[in-house]
């Protein structure tokens, strides 16, 4: 390696060489074992620096801090078609063309439970009035008025 | 070597929640720790971070591996999204505000250690951005120089000779300190 690399390299990545290119670890290396003192000289000097920036601590998030970070990034992910295999355990990710026939086979049933109901079992409008009527309790005031005007002929 | 994040990139392209809360966990500290050296703001650096996500989660399925490692791009979209706040706001290199350190740290050394720590950043915020950017990947965030180029969108060389000029800068700038920070450290 030439000296002028060697300082070309350490002028960018500083003393300590795990960040150095990997191809020129090892002539570095050398270099600084059988060169010149003044290599080393230099050398020292940007090893100093580097525990100068390595002052700079990094903000490391508490645990409770990333927890509340990852609940608000997954939050923000809009909806989309979800893979329904995903949040059920053991269902394959991929449906077969059997267990299609299957749901739709139990879907054509339902729709066709409520298709009959509504053509068989609606509901009379005498009905729906009873039903009122037991409900607001107007019947029993009706029968209470039949009763009174029993009482009014009988005294007349 | 094949890309540690592949498999849980491609489950999130189909639509798998779960895939894309591993890949958050396995990565949100490390976006949220290059926008916050690149903004200086907690905060600001949260939304940068959740924007990454985001658009993983819209892009994932279109992602075509073999190329750029995933958490290469996923970087490359972090740091553009720190320079485009940076540009947007119209702050340049030197105005971005450090967070200030907690001063009510009662022991006496570790306001100390806080304080030279906070002066370290300071010196590092005031850089201008694409040096920050450079000297946040290679030795924080402890990316290989290729990997940083990448990122960067740039060469390997001028990935260095970004390199050095944020060093002599800091150099500059932490030269009247220099004597008391490394004092600090052998006695501390």
């Amino acid at each position: 390696m030439q000296e002028s690399r060697f300082f070309q390299l350490l002028a960018a990545y500083g003393a300590d060489l795990s960040r150095w290119p990997p191809a020129e670890r090892r002539a570095a290396e050398a270099l600084l074992k059988s060169g010149p003192h003044r290599l080393r000289d230099v050398w020292d000097s940007e090893r100093a620096f580097d525990r100068l920036l390595g002052l700079e601590n990094e903000h490391v998030m508490t645990a409770s801090e990333q927890r509340r970070l990852e609940m608000r990034v997954m939050a923000s992910f809009p909806q989309r078609n979800w893979n329904v295999a995903a949040f059920i355990p053991h269902m394959p990710a991929r449906v077969s063309a059997q267990q299609w026939l299957t749901g739709g086979a139990l879907a054509a049933c339902l729709a066709f439970g409520v298709f009959m109901g509504a053509m068989t079992g609606g509901v009379s409008p005498n009905d729906e009035y009873a039903d009122m009527l037991s409900l607001s309790g107007a019947g029993a005031g009706a029968m209470f008025l039949s009763v009174l005007d029993e009482h009014v002929v009988d005294a007349e | 070597m094949r890309d540690p994040d592949e498999v849980l990139v491609s489950r999130i392209g189909q639509g798998d929640k779960r895939a894309a809360t591993e890949l958050v966990r396995r990565h949100l500290p490390k976006m949220v720790a290059v926008a916050r050296r690149m903004l200086g703001d907690a905060a600001e650096a949260e939304d940068v971070a959740q924007e990454v996500f985001l658009r993983v989660w819209k892009h994932a399925a279109t992602w075509t591996p073999g190329q750029a490692k995933f958490e290469t791009w996923m970087h490359r979209v972090a740091m553009n999204l720190c320079l485009d706040r940076l540009r947007r706001s119209g702050r340049n290199a030197g105005e971005v505000s450090p967070e200030t350190p907690d001063l009510k740290a009662s022991a006496t050394r570790d306001l100390e250690e806080k304080q030279r720590s906070a002066r370290v950043h300071e010196a590092i915020l005031e850089l201008p951005e694409r040096q920050r950017a450079a000297l946040a990947l290679c030795y924080f965030q402890e990316k290989s120089n290729i990997e940083a180029a990448d990122i960067l969108e740039i060469s390997v060389e001028a990935l260095e000779s970004l390199l050095a000029r944020a060093r002599r800068s800091l150099k500059a700038r932490l030269a009247s300190d220099r004597a008391d920070l490394l004092s600090g450290l052998e006695t501390g």
